[in-house]
This record gives C-alpha cells, sequence and structure tokens, in this order.
C-alpha cells in the first residue's frame, strides 16, 4: 500500500475513524496504530514482518538493558565505571551490528552475488528497511550517549518505529519524538486543516508535478543520452531535479499530514532546497531527516571521537556523502554522486575558512558576502552543481553518465516528443508552492489564513478537481521506495 | 510580525470539507453536460447478467463481442425468446485472459447446480468464440495482463494475489477499476486517464481549428496504425495459442456448437504491410486452428457487410451503436444466421408482433 495511491483512503479512513473513536488512551491508540502499521506493511509483503518485529524487538532489549546500566558518576570507582561503560559499549555495538548487518547484507547482497558469481537468487530490498533501520539506530545511540531516557512501553517503541506513514520512505523518526507515543493524542481542528493542506499539496507534487516531467523531459533523454539536443539534456537535468523534488518532497508532505491526522508530529524532510545558496544549505534542506541523521550520528561522533577522523572536518563531509552515495544505491553511480558532493563541501569547507579569514581581515568582505550580487552567484553555483551531479545519480551506469554529459555539452540532433503532458505547468505548480509556503512570504499566507472558510473549501475543491482531471493513473509510483 | 490567523472551530473544518464536496459534486454535474461519463459492459455486467440467466449462446470475447449484445435484442425478438445470447466482453482481451475468464468465472456458472443436482442454466448448446489479431500478440516482455485485475476479478482473487504477492502495480488495479466502480457517474472519475473531459473543454472555450483537427487525427492515425504494425513482431505468441486451443476443447468436450468469428477492424487503421503481414496471417492461423478442431469458422475481418470508417468511435478500434447494428443485422441475415436456431435459414429481421422482452443487458455498449 502506498500513501499516494488509491487504496490509501480504504485503509486510511476507517483506521482513522476508529482512532478518534477509541477512548483517549495512549497505550489504546499505540495499540490501534501499530496494529494498522502491520497490516499497511504486510500489504507490501507479510513475510518480512518477521524481519521488522525481530530487530525492534532486540534493540528495544538493548535499549532496557543501557537503562538498567547507566554511566557510573565521577565519584564511582574507576574500575566500576570502566565496567559498565564497556557493558554499555558492547550493548551499542550489537545494537549497531545487527542493524547494519541485515542492512548491509540486504542492500548489497544483490552487488556480491554479481561481482562474485555466487549464484544466490534474486532478493528484493525490504521496504522501508533503511529508513526503520536507521530510526532504531539513532534511538539506540541517543540513549548510549544518554542525551535521552530509553522507551519504557515497548508497545510506545513498536509503534515508533513501526507507525506506517513513515515506514515505507521516512521521514527517518528522531529520539525526541519518541515521548509523543507515550501521551494520549490530541486533535486541534487548525492541526486538521493544515493536515488536509499539506496532503492536499504533496498529492500535487507527488502526483502531479512528478508524473508530468518524468515522461516528458527526463526518461526519454536518459533512455537514450547522447542523441538529443543540448536544450533537452538541460531540461532532463532540470526536470529530474524537479521530479525527485516534487516525489519526495510530496510524498514527505502526505506522510507529515497523515500523521499529524493522528495526532503524531514528524520530522520535517524539506525545507526548500532549490533557494540555497551554498552547499552545507542544499543538504540542511533537502531530505532532511536522512541528512540530520547522517550529520549527527556520523559526522558529528566521527570528528569528535578517538579516531584518525577526529578533528578532520573537511574529509569527514567527503566520509559522509561517499556513505549517503552508498546508501542510495550499490551502483558506482552513486558512488561517484556522493563522491562528488563531498569533494564539494570539502572544497567549500576550506573556500569558507579562506573567506572568513578575509572577513576577520577586512569587515568589506562580510559585506560583499551579503550583496545581491555575490548572492545571485552563490545561488547559481551552488544549485547548478547540486542539478548537474543528478547526472549520474539518474543514469543507468557510469557510461550513460558520460554519454549524457557528452549530449550536454555537444549535443544531438533528436528532438524529445513531450507528449501530451503538462510540464510548464508542473514547474509553475512547484513555484507556486514555494511562494506559498517559504517563509519570506509569511504575510501572504497569514492573510490565506483569514480566509473565509468556503473560500478554503472552493480552493481545496479546486486541487481535488485539478487532480481528478489531470494526474495520470498510476502516477502514485514512488521513486524514493527503492531506497 | 504579521497577525497570526485565528484558529478555527471543528465546525468551520467540516464546512471546508463540506462546500470543497459540494463543489465537486457541483462542477461534476456541471460537467457531465459537456462529456458524459462512459460505461461499458464489463465481465462483471455479463457475470451478473448470467446469475438470472439461461443463455442458450455464450459468447466469448474482447470488447468487440459487444455486437453480440445488440444481436441478443435482435434474436430474442424474432424467435420470442427462445433463443439467448449472453456476450462476456473481456476489455483489453488476450487468449489467455479469456481463458482465465472462462475458468475461473463463466465455468462456475455454467456448472452450477441446483438443489436436484440438476444444471440451474441447461439451455447453452453454442459457444461463440470473437477474436482479432491482437490476442494471440504477445511479446515475452510485456508487463501481465492488467486488464484482468481492473475488469475480471473479484474481492477473493484480489485478496489471495495480495496475501501471495503484496499489494503491486498489478493487483492495485483491482482497487482502481472498483474505485472508479464506485464514483462512476461521475465524469472526474471516469474519465481518468480519458482525457475526453479536456478535450470536450478546449473544444468550448478554444476550439481546434480544421487544420488542427485533422493534423490531430493523422497523429491518433498513425499512431494506431502503429500499433497494429507491432503485431508483425508479437503474433502467434505460443501460450496464447495454447489456451486459444484449450478454450476451444472446453467447449467442444461440453458438447457445443463452436463457432469462431473473426472481427472487422476499422479500414483506414489497415495499411497494406498490416494487411499482409498482420491481418491476413492471423486469418491463416485461426482458420487452420478451426480446421484443426473441427468448428465453424466465421471470418468478417474484411468481408463484412460493407463496415466502414465511419462505423467506428474515434478510438480507432470500436464500432459505434450504430455500427453495432448494422453488423449485428448483416451477421445475422448472413453468416450467423444458425443464432435464430435450427431451421430458420432465412431470418426475417423485422421484429414479429409481441416479441418476447428481451431483458435489458447490464452496461451500454460504446
Amino acid at each position: 500500500m502506498s500513501l499516494s495511491e488509491v487504496e490509501l483512503p480504504y485503509f486510511l479512513l476507517p483506521v482513522l475513524a476508529l482512532y478518534w473513536l477509541l477512548p483517549r488512551r495512549a497505550a489504546l491508540q499505540n495499540a490501534l496504530l501499530f496494529f494498522a502499521s502491520l497490516v499497511f506493511y504486510a500489504t507490501w509483503n507479510a513475510k518480512l514482518l518477521p524481519l521488522l518485529l525481530l530487530g525492534t524487538a532486540i534493540d528495544f532489549a538493548i535499549l532496557r538493558a543501557l537503562a538498567k546500566r547507566p554511566n557510573l558518576p565521577d565519584e564511582a570507582p574507576e574500575a566500576e565505571r570502566a565496567a559498565v561503560a564497556k557493558a554499555r559499549y558492547r550493548l551499542l555495538v550489537l545494537s549497531l551490528t545487527t542493524n547494519l548487518v541485515v542492512l548491509a547484507g540486504f542492500k548489497y547482497i544483490g552487488l556480491a552475488n554479481a561481482a562474485l558469481h555466487l549464484g544466490l537468487p534474486a532478493i528484493a530490498l525490504p521496504l522501508g528497511l533503511s529508513f526503520y533501520t536507521m530510526a532504531r539506530m539513532g534511538v539506540v545511540i541517543d540513549v548510549y550517549y544518554e542525551r535521552s531516557e530509553a522507551p519504557t512501553s515497548w508497545l510506545s517503541w513498536f509503534t515508533f518505529t513501526s507507525f506506517f506513514p513513515q515506514l515505507i520512505a521516512g521521514p527517518i523518526g528522531r529520539t525526541s519524538l519518541l515521548v509523543q507515543y507515550d501521551k494520549p493524542r490530541t486533535l486541534s481542528p487548525d492541526q486538521a486543516l493544515r493536515s488536509i493542506g499539506d496532503i492536499t499539496v504533496g498529492l500535487l507534487l507527488k502526483i502531479y508535478v512528478a508524473a508530468q516531467i518524468g515522461p516528458a523531459w527526463v526518461d526519454p533523454v536518459f533512455g537514450a543520452a547522447g542523441t538529443f539536443t543540448r536544450k533537452a539534456h538541460a531540461m532532463a537535468v532540470l526536470g529530474y531535479g524537479i521530479q525527485v523534488f516534487g516525489d519526495f518532497a510530496g510524498y514527505s508532505l502526505i506522510a507529515i499530514g497523515v500523521g499529524r491526522l493522528f495526532g503524531l508530529q514528524l520530522p520535517d524532510n524539506f525545507n526548500f532546497p532549490f533557494v540555497s545558496t551554498s552547499p552545507p544549505e542544499v543538504w540542511r534542506r533537502w531530505h532532511m531527516s536522512l541528512n540530520n541523521w547522517l550529520f549527527d550520528y556520523v559526522y558529528s561522533l566521527m570528528t569528535t571521537g578517538r579516531t584518525f577522523m577526529r578533528g578532520r572536518l573537511g574529509l569527514g563531509f567527503v566520509v559522509v556523502m561517499l556513505l549517503s552515495g552508498v546508501w542510495h544505491g550499490s551502483t558506482l553511480t552513486y558512488v561517484v554522486w556522493g563522491l562528488l558532493h563531498g569533494v564539494w563541501l570539502l572544497l567549500h569547507y576550506r573556500y569558507d575558512l579562506y573567506y572568513k579569514s578575509l572577513c576577520r581581515k577586512d569587515r568589506a568582505w562580510v559585506k560583499r558576502r551579503k550583496s545581491p550580487g555575490y548572492v545571485a552567484l552563490a545561488w547559481v553555483a551552488t544549485i547548478g552543481f547540486f542539478f548537474l551531479t543528478l547526472i549520474p545519480f539518474r543514469a543507468s551506469s557510469l557510461a550513460v553518465a558520460g554519454r549524457f554529459v557528452t549530449g550536454l555539452v555537444a549535443g544531438g540532433s533528436e528532438v524529445p516528443d513531450s507528449g501530451g503532458g503538462h510540464p510548464w505547468l508542473a514547474v509553475l505548480l512547484v513555484i507556486a508552492y514555494h511562494v506559498v509556503y517559504l517563509p519570506r512570504f509569511e504575510k501572504l499566507r497569514v492573510l490565506a489564513g483569514k480566509l473565509p472558510t468556503v473560500v478554503l473549501g472552493i480552493v481545496l475543491a479546486i486541487a481535488v478537481m485539478f487532480l481528478l482531471m489531470f494526474a495520470p493513473i498510476g502516477a502514485g509510483t514512488f521513486i524514493y521506495a527503492q531506497f | 510580525m504579521p497577525e497570526a490567523a485565528p484558529s478555527r472551530r471543528w465546525s468551520q473544518v467540516a464546512l471546508v470539507l463540506v462546500t470543497a464536496f459540494v463543489v465537486v459534486v457541483a462542477a461534476d454535474i456541471g460537467l457531465r453536460r459537456i462529456a458524459r461519463p462512459k460505461y461499458v459492459r464489463e465481465v462483471a455486467d455479463a457475470m451478473r447478467d448470467y446469475e438470472t440467466e439461461d443463455p442458450t449462446t455464450l459468447v466469448l470475447g474482447s470488447s468487440h463481442a459487444r455486437t453480440f449484445v445488440v444481436m441478443d435484442g435482435m434474436v430474442r425478438s424474432k424467435t420470442g425468446g427462445k433463443e439467448r445470447i449472453l456476450t462476456v466482453p473481456v476489455e483489453w482481451g488476450k487468449f489467455r485472459s479469456y481463458e482465465w475468464v472462462l475458468r475461473h468465472r463463466i465455468e462456475p456458472l455454467v456448472d452450477e447446480k441446483d438443489a436436484s443436482g440438476k444444471l440451474k442454466r441447461p439451455s447453452l448448446k453454442r459457444f461463440i468464440f470473437q477474436t482479432a489479431w491482437w490476442d494471440d500478440c504477445w511479446n515475452d516482455k510485456d508487463p501481465p495482463p492488467f486488464n484482468l485485475p481492473s475488469r475480471a476479478w473479484t474481492f477473493s482473487h484480489f485478496a489471495n494475489d495480495v496475501l501471495a504477492h503484496g499489494i503491486n502495480d498489478y493487483n492495485r488495479n483491482y482497487v482502481t477499476s472498483r474505485w472508479g466502480e464506485m464514483w462512476h457517474g461521475s465524469i472526474f472519475v471516469s474519465d481518468r486517464g480519458q482525457n475526453r473531459l479536456i478535450g470536450a473543454l478546449r473544444e468550448r472555450i478554444r476550439p481546434f481549428s480544421d487544420e488542427q483537427k485533422a493534423a490531430q487525427f493523422q497523429t491518433r492515425l498513425a499512431s494506431w496504425q502503429e500499433i497494429i504494425s507491432r503485431g508483425k513482431t508479437c503474433r502467434a505468441h505460443p501460450e496464447e495459442l495454447a489456451a486459444a486451443e484449450r478454450i476451444i476443447d472446453w467447449a467442444k468436450g461440453r458438447g457445443y456448437e463452436v463457432t469462431m468469428i473473426l472481427y472487422p477492424m476499422m479500414p483506414i487503421t489497415i495499411t497494406d504491410d498490416t494487411r499482409h503481414h498482420v491481418m491476413e496471417p492471423f486469418e491463416l492461423l485461426m482458420k487452420q486452428l478451426a480446421d484443426k478442431k473441427g468448428i465453424r469458422l466465421v471470418d468478417v475481418t474484411f468481408d463484412n457487410g460493407g463496415i466502414e470508417d465511419k462505423d467506428f468511435q474515434p478510438d480507432f478500434d470500436h464500432l459505434t451503436r450504430a455500427g453495432h447494428e448494422k453488423l449485428g443485422r448483416w451477421l445475422l441475415e448472413g453468416p450467423m444466421a444458425f443464432l435464430f436456431g435450427a431451421g430458420d435459414a432465412t431470418p426475417n429481421l423485422i421484429p414479429t408482433p409481441n416479441p418476447a422482452p428481451a431483458p435489458t443487458p447490464t452496461g451500454p455498449l460504446e
């Protein structure tokens, strides 16, 4: 089952009705959500439910064991402190090992199979494996470092890790959101309206924007890279960036909106990445739950730990982005994509250090950095590079990526048939989304919030009719589900 | 900071939803004047009819088989209801799809017995197998036939498939189609994927010029001709042909009089190339199959009483209501006069006085 497919209302509406008809007790609400989430997951593949449940149970046991063995205070005997610290460390390693072995096993068995000719049958990646595994590991790491309390209720824990709106493709749950599962949930009229708005906008982005641009601009050109004109190649790269944004930001908005309808907050996943003016800003705005996770649990620990990487902040970027590339897939194209972004962040880090040294010498450099010309140049460089690196991300192989780059530079003669789609309307919708939701247009949004209720209803009706008339059938297929 | 919007009440949330619903419904009703929701007879309609009917002739075929719905009315009228045709049209059919429908939907009804152990519907004596070049055309890399979950599955088929494979793009077709059926009176829902509404709106707001329309027609025609020319690379798939044989064997094994009918195509869509390399090879193959199985073959691919381009809908594939009537009348006056029953070789299609009323078949033709 997918959040953006036609089957969702059949599932969501009864669950939602039952959820709010139940007495407002956390245990009852969690029990229903947990059961509904299992059903939701089972509609993908019931055989993989034990994998989800077993891993969640192991981590719960480890979390409870960590809670029973808190670090001893400084005044405790050194030997006792060391013994407890060692025990806790072993628990952490046990959790990370079990999670990473399962994750890596499923993600890269295909690669190992092909490279080493193992002759194993093809094994599909269990849906959502990366997302729920990372959510669990994050909590274990936080509890290990005593940044937060271990969950006490197994039902809250299982509900948190399996909550269906985020189960398949995130946003990746964070420890700070775990406590909301211990309290009875409520829903205010404003939250309900906001959810309806998020779901509607999410559907527009997910099943209209993404579906219009892919077949018109992207798929034909990547399918025969190098044969089309320069303009077609440029439109394909531009289109793919917008397609992925529409696909994933839209899906995330739907997930967040559905989560809020159950009185539960999910982390934000996209914060207008296309307005970024520096590489780090892109990654603070794009797929935020993944990148926050990587920088909080890998980069920070790596660069502040006791290993070779301690203090190597620039190199840390390369390692983390390589990891991000490998997380996205086991082919070389993703490795190249990650490496490009890692080097990009490293170069920007060095440049930033240099620029700051100039600023310290002469405050005029600070002013220059805020000038419209500098900001515009930074935006072009940032977004331009981001889009160009989507070539290896989208290409089926490095050879295809190479042909694409050649086509982008030299150009071919073919002109893609845009078919009957409306890709430019999709681009306009993305722009409109930015205009309505960007913080700098807060006044506009507040004005919209003051609109008479009937007008809001008419706006909702127009969005629904637009989707019914223009969203293609089968457009709910989700690009990011594969990761 | 701008002043925040005031908090809303639950009654206002309800008002937003009710307003949206009312606006969508009102727009739908208004737009139905511009483009009517399209609804055609499907397998489920045929099965519903079969539950209450005892046909003498069973027709299995693709969407083209809907011509026999018209012929049913003619036959009932002429024979006073003694002869009754029940048509099972499998949209986007292939031989394997027909076989699935035969085994899983039709056979249980054919074999259904009453409390005394006798067949509930004992009158069936003829089986007509309607086909065209498309039905044996298959490439091994083609996706599975989505028409089955869409149009022929029941909920138990869907549930069993989900239990076995989870929800996927294939079985999701069942849900999508049921969703569409649930709202089939709505032009918004029924028109999804068809774009007739957008075309009709465009025609009202800024009509295409005659030149543009002619160019669009040529583009669509070329695209349809291209589809037919693919028949050169996919025809005579062994698994499809094996399914056709099994269907005929099933009918013959039960003692039915079996007829295979090859259906006409819109003349303008057939090029010399596709006539020689798609249509004629298919005709030959079906003739060989009919000879091998000892069944009657009615080949009206080209010899069909003058079916013309204007008898077809704009989709280049299906007959209009008038086209169905024209073809049906011609068939009953000629090659399929046997449908009137033995001894009535010279049918007169002028309705007899006080004919037995033909039940209204579920689902229209176009």
